[in-house]
């Protein structure tokens, strides 16, 4: 059980050169799981395994710095994405190594590597090389030479399982109640594995926060565009954002601004701004303002319970409430917060 | 009928590679009453050759000279090889871009041209009709040779499991020894095994730089066959020889061949 902690952390890619994440500052709670989104997960549970170069900031574990511990010291059950079984060792031998390493007797490495293996579903093929695997079962072959270890400090998985995914919330099952640091792909996946969501963007840390406290004031564009979002080019000026869709009465410094509208934003009914819309028959809403415009895509999307009328095309009325409309700097995709209206 | 064409195909291959080499085998099994015979199978097959070549000092001698100088060589290309081809996967230095086009330079000097001066130097080294004499033109072609394959073999290594080795507990030198040596072992294996071919079938430097049965390899002792007769061919000799030193070969190429064909390293990703 531990803590583990980034304290401005850079960390350098796999070649050892140039830093791809900088002034990285996270901390995973004692218990936690902190699901990891965006470009850099895996150089940043590298540095916190004590595989990459870490040309600044120090890494914490229990709150002690333990940048220049090496990797066997820090306890760590680590599954990696790529390359995960030893190519040269049956299933038996890769889910042993752990234990046989740590220097358990003989008897016992067997008595484990059963049970594991028989968690897996991979008793049948402990006597098998991982080119006779698919690539699900090697997966799962990585995931058991971590749980057959006794509970390490924490737990570091790179995309488990991301063939496997009905054994998923059995994994999440068994790390529960220890410290992880889980990289999903997918930000709905994150979202229900992790307690809480750190999105990296850009070489640096965007957000970090419960999946609804994202999902309500993504800080970024990157954090915004997780979830499906409309995005519409604006342009701000007295009290005011100029849309396609009409205008929004929003303060925000003058200049172009980007807007975006959660599909589930856009009502039927309700109070707000109130624009119509181009049913088609295939449920795509269009816009005239949006069609005509010359860039970006002209489509909408709503979660709109009629919207697919096989009828043909129709017109639709929306509404959006403007406080719900997300408002972000083209140039730095930083979100940017209305001031009270005039 | 694809199929059919395919067999035949391939037939037509393996014969018009094996055909010269029974016909050798042929010979070899001929007493010198029939080894003109211009049958394909020997009439009355006899062991008398072989037993005739290893009762030559001549022969024994060469034979001792071919396995000793090919080990010798093999043994150091391979533990000078590997170090270097480790360095130019794992390490970023200085000019690194430049060993491997340079080793290669050095190893498309044909022997022929190299002979010569060689000569000369080597009677003034006092390496003329020595092992190293053999030893160090070999290692010549044999280093860029071994560098080249296990380079290309070390580029291959999923690097990336030393590390995962690490994470899983063990010290560095537990993660190479468990871990890396392992999975190098095919490669090292591969280069060791061309090397030593390479040196165990030249002829070009055996026969020019040896002049004694002190130095002198199987290939360029061939040459040095007494008759049977006193302007006779030592044909049946030479065959029996012939099939002595390819033996070697042949039996090393079927035992390593599922090794050199490293398929060892197929399915590591898990994509």
């Amino acid at each position: 059980m531990a803590t583990l902690g980034l304290a401005g952390v850079s960390v350098c890619g796999a070649d050892g050169r140039s830093p791809v994440l900088r002034g990285i500052t996270l901390d995973v709670a004692d218990g936690e799981t902190l699901a990891v989104l965006g470009t850099g997960k895996s150089s940043l549970l590298r540095a916190l395994v004590g595989l990459a170069e870490v040309p600044a900031g120090d890494v914490l574990i229990d709150g002690e710095v333990a940048t220049d511990w090496a990797p066997a010291e820090r306890d760590l059950g680590v599954v990696f994405q790529d390359h995960a079984p030893y190519p040269h060792l049956r299933v038996r031998d890769n889910l042993a190594l752990p234990l046989r390493l740590a220097g358990w007797p003989g008897r016992a490495v067997a008595d484990r590597v059963a049970a594991v293996a028989e968690r897996l579903g991979l008793t049948v093929h402990l006597d098998r090389m991982p080119s006779q695997l698919s690539g699900g079962q090697r997966q799962r072959v990585a995931v058991g030479r971590v749980l057959v270890r006794d509970r390490p400090a924490a737990y570091l998985l790179d995309e488990p399982l991301s063939a496997d995914p009905e054994l998923r919330p059995r994994l999440r099952g068994l790390v529960r109640g220890v410290t992880t640091v889980w990289a999903c792909a997918d930000p709905a996946e994150a979202g229900s594995l992790g307690d809480r969501v750190a999105v990296l963007a850009g070489g640096t840390l965007a957000q970090v926060g419960t999946a609804a406290e994202l999902a309500e004031s993504p800080a970024t564009l990157a954090v915004a565009t997780l979830a499906p979002l409309n995005l519409l080019p604006g342009t701000a000026a007295d009290g005011t954002v100029r849309t396609p869709l009409g205008p929004l009465p929003l303060a925000v410094p003058p200049g172009e601004v980007l807007v975006g509208i959660r599909p589930g934003d856009l009502l039927e009914s309700g109070d707000g701004v109130r624009f119509t819309v181009l049913a088609g028959p295939d449920g795509t809403l269009r816009h005239p303002a949006l069609t005509r415009a010359a860039e970006g895509d002209p489509r909408l999307s709503a979660d709109l319970r009629s919207a697919a009328d096989p009828g043909g095309r129709r017109t639709v009325s929306l509404t959006l409430d403007p406080a719900r409309a997300l408002l972000l700097d083209p140039a730095t995709g930083a979100a940017l917060t209305p001031g009270p209206p005039p | 009928m694809r199929r059919a064409a395919w067999a035949a195909a391939s037939l037509l291959v393996v014969a018009v590679g094996l055909v010269p080499v029974l016909w050798i085998l042929s010979l070899s099994l001929k007493s010198p009453a029939t080894i003109t015979d211009q049958r394909f199978w020997p009439s009355d097959p006899t062991l008398e050759n072989y037993r005739g070549i290893f009762g030559s000092a001549l022969f024994t001698r060469a034979l001792l000279n071919s396995v000793g100088i090919g080990l010798l060589t093999t043994v150091l290309a391979v533990a000078l090889a590997t170090p270097a081809a480790y360095a130019l996967t794992r390490l970023d230095f200085r000019g690194k871009a430049l060993v491997l086009p340079l080793t290669l330079a050095v190893a498309v000097f044909p022997p022929v041209a190299v002979v010569g001066p060689l000569f000369d130097l080597w009677r003034a080294l006092r390496l003329y009709d020595t092992w190293p004499g053999l030893i160090l033109p070999y290692l010549s072609f044999a280093l860029p040779l071994a560098m080249w394959t296990l380079t290309a073999f070390f580029r291959g290594i999923p690097w990336e499991l030393e590390g995962a080795a690490q994470a899983d507990g063990a010290t560095p030198w537990q993660a190479f020894r468990r871990v890396v040596v392992p999975l190098a072992r095919p490669g090292v294996l591969t280069a060791a095994i061309l090397v030593f071919f390479f040196s165990w079938n030249d002829f070009v430097f055996a026969i020019s730089l040896t002049s004694s049965d002190r130095s002198r390899t199987v290939p360029a002792a061939l040459a040095f066959f007494p008759g049977d007769e006193r302007f006779g061919q030592p044909v049946g000799s030479i065959a029996a020889a012939a099939v002595v030193v390819t033996v070697p070969v042949l039996v090393a190429t079927l035992v390593f061949q599922r090794r050199l064909v490293a398929g060892l390293t197929a399915g590591v990703v898990t994509r």
